[in-house]
């Protein structure tokens, strides 16, 4: 059996799974559930469980996996109950927690239009990126106030680049 | 009559493909051009010849006149169709084309530049009869001047700065009473964002819609329309979800548009397919916009209503034939939908977003097409246009259409990059969208908070926190099978054989 913490930024569940009789479990709160999951492809699988059919593709990324579901994407950190207690103890944070603003595409940052310490409302603009013939406004996820700033206008970065750090 | 067997198709992505489809459909062989970044693109592969012309921007490819020029000539081809985008509405292109003796696919130099310029535009729609949105002189920084031609134009009216944009110096304005300190703040912010105090006074539309009518004229002078297409939902000045009929155009008022384009298209001795843009206010007036000199985007849901395959019969129309079709042909039959599918990540802002599709595969059944540049494994590359497909459902009626719609979209898989997909499911479960209400500003109105919207909810949060939480379990299991076996050559069987031992899931 495994007890695993799955954090997905907004929400931290803790499942148990187990294999019983030939058959894989996973257990959340007192409710236990049969899984089967087939490999489709490198990343893709194929996940029933009790007898929800849900197909997803599966990327690995530095902190966590992405994972694809119908038309969307998501990102959850995945670590074992006990490490995750003693790093919560240790005060370690995740990134998903840090509220990284991430740079959506390649590009070139043309301006910014915040700096560290200030009170940003949700949807408001950090800064403004050229890709794809466009400029386009990149605007928080969530209100907060600005920590760090780790690029300046005139940069280039790459996909995926740590633009702007939240508190 | 030009005789036309090789069609070079100068332009990339879905469009590429989708002329490619129509020169195999007629037995024309298809010249694909390429950039280094494309060389393993869908249209390539697709083509029956393709030709490198180097560079990797569109600046330095698919832009660059000589180049196209050169793959023809290299390739014999006799004509070029330019898809949209790109050289499409480029005079001077069309112009070389004249002057090398290869048929550009579309109308001559002369109406190409003639319709691209919109004060040009406005002056011959005017007189040909097309209504225009009314606008008044410049300059009514006296209050006097103003309330009388704001009266003139009827309220409410809109303040625009002359030298403006962005929405700086801009003001609506509903009554007479609100006129003098709105021209009053419009005229201090236009000074100060634009050093310019000069401000006019432009008919407001409220509630504005996007309507157009697709429009085919041959060398013959015969000119017919194909009916509208409503594109009303836009998200940077830019269509995403595209419609025909109109839910608001009914057959009288379709008639009247339809008649108005072909009257511009005759009074500028316009030759090819074209589009005749117009707004239609709440009142179902409608005022002419431009005219777009080439094959639109959104082109497939008329061809999905009437039947007519407009590719075929641009062809057509180059090779000096007359239109397979008279204006009593066109009838139009169910509703057509069209979502573009862009790489986009639209809870950010809808801002383009570059990938690998690790997984992909196309919606299909009942009522559905799809036109698209890409296949699985592809790269959606940084340097151009970020829409991956086309994605058009036909239906009886516009519900079974968007019924339809939500279906293929559920279907569509993209795994690697995010996606306007899930906005696309949103838009067709939307009781406004469903009624047919529409407007240019719909999705800021009914989609203030679209990151929030797009979340998932908690049942589905759970459900895929589980996924990650199997999918996780399920790998570490793997990996420390496979960490135990000394993996040589020589033994895989013998670790097939422990796997499959285990009997766990894999």
């Amino acid at each position: 059996m495994r007890k695993l913490q799955v954090n997905s930024g907004t929400k931290t569940f803790q499942f148990e799974l187990e294999h019983y009789n030939g058959h894989l479990y996973i257990n959340e709160n007192g409710s236990r559930k049969i899984v089967d999951i087939k490999r489709l492809g490198l990343n893709r699988y194929s996940v029933i469980i009790d007898g929800r059919s849900i197909e997803v593709g599966v990327r690995r990324s530095e902190e966590g996996y992405q994972i694809f579901k119908n038309s969307q994407s998501s990102n959850f950190i995945v670590e074992d109950y006990d490490v995750a207690r003693i790093k919560k103890v240790a005060g370690i944070k995740d990134g998903v927690a840090a509220k990284n603003v991430l740079a959506p595409m390649p590009g070139l940052i043309v301006s910014i239009g915040c700096k560290g310490g200030d009170e940003i409302k949700k949807h408001d603009g950090l800064l403004v990126m050229e890709a794809m013939k466009m400029e386009n406004d990149i605007k928080a996820p969530v209100s907060g106030k600005v920590k760090n700033i780790f690029v300046e206008a005139g940069q280039s970065v790459d996909k995926g680049q740590k633009l702007v750090e939240f508190e | 009559m030009a005789d036309i067997d090789k069609i070079l198709i100068a332009n990339r992505g879905e469009i590429a493909v989708r002329i490619i489809r129509a020169c195999r459909d007629a037995g024309i062989r298809s010249v694909a051009v390429y950039s280094d970044p494309d060389r393993t693109a869908f249209h390539v592969r697709l083509a029956h010849e393709a030709y490198a012309l180097g560079g990797t921007t569109s600046a330095e490819s698919y832009l660059v006149m000589e180049k196209i020029i050169e793959a023809a000539k290299k390739s014999g081809a006799q004509a070029i169709h330019p898809g949209y985008g790109f050289l499409s509405e480029n005079h001077k292109f069309a112009e070389l084309c004249d002057k090398e003796g290869i048929i550009f696919i579309g109308p001559s130099p002369e109406v190409i530049r003639l319709l691209g310029d919109k004060l040009e535009a406005r002056k011959m729609a005017e007189k040909a009869g097309l209504p225009l949105a009314p606008a008044g002189t410049q300059d009514v920084a006296d209050i006097g001047k103003a309330k009388k031609e704001a009266e003139k134009i009827g309220f409410p009216i809109l303040i625009k700065a002359a030298a403006g944009g962005g929405g700086k110096g801009m003001r609506i304005v509903h009554d007479a009473s609100e006129l003098e300190a709105a021209l009053r703040t419009a005229a201090s912010e236009a000074s100060s964002a634009f050093g310019d105090r000069r401000v006019y006074i432009e008919k407001y539309v409220t509630k504005p819609r996007h309507v157009e009518i697709q429009i085919l004229a041959d060398q013959h002078g015969n000119v017919i329309h194909l009916d509208e297409r409503e594109c009303s939902i836009q998200r940077r000045h830019q269509k995403v979800i595209e419609e025909s009929p109109s839910p608001v155009v009914d057959e009288d008022m379709r008639k009247r548009m339809g008649e108005a384009a072909v009257a511009i298209a005759k009074a500028t001795g316009y030759v090819g397919a074209g589009t005749v843009e117009f707004l239609v206010d709440a009142d179902l007036n409608y005022y002419f916009l431009e005219v777009n000199t080439r094959l639109q985007v959104e082109h497939p849901v008329t061809e999905l209503v009437t039947g007519v395959d407009l590719v075929q019969e641009m062809f057509r129309i180059a090779r000096g034939e007359k239109l397979s079709y008279t204006q009593k042909d066109i009838q139009h039959r169910g509703h057509a939908i069209e979502c573009r599918i862009y790489a986009e990540d639209v809870a950010a802002g809808f801002v383009p977003c570059t990938g690998h599709l690790a997984g992909y595969h196309e919606p299909a059944g009942p009522g559905v097409r799809i036109d698209s540049g890409f296949t699985i494994g592809d790269e959606i590359p940084v340097y151009y246009d970020p829409m991956i497909a086309k994605l058009c459902t036909w239906g009886e009626n516009r519900l079974q259409a968007i019924d339809r719609m939500y279906r293929a979209l559920h279907e569509y898989m993209i795994h690697g990059v995010d996606t306007t997909i899930g906005f696309g499911k949103l838009v067709m479960k939307n009781k406004k969208f469903r009624e047919g209400d529409l407007s240019t500003h719909f999705i800021a109105e009914q989609f203030p908070d679209l990151d929030v919207e797009l979340a998932y909810n908690e049942e589905d949060l759970l459900l895929t926190a589980e996924v990650a939480a199997i999918i996780d379990f399920h790998q570490k299991e793997r990996m420390a099978v496979l960490g135990t076996q000394k993996c040589k050559p020589d033994n895989v069987w013998k670790l097939a054989g422990r796997i499959k031992g285990l009997r766990k899931v894999w």
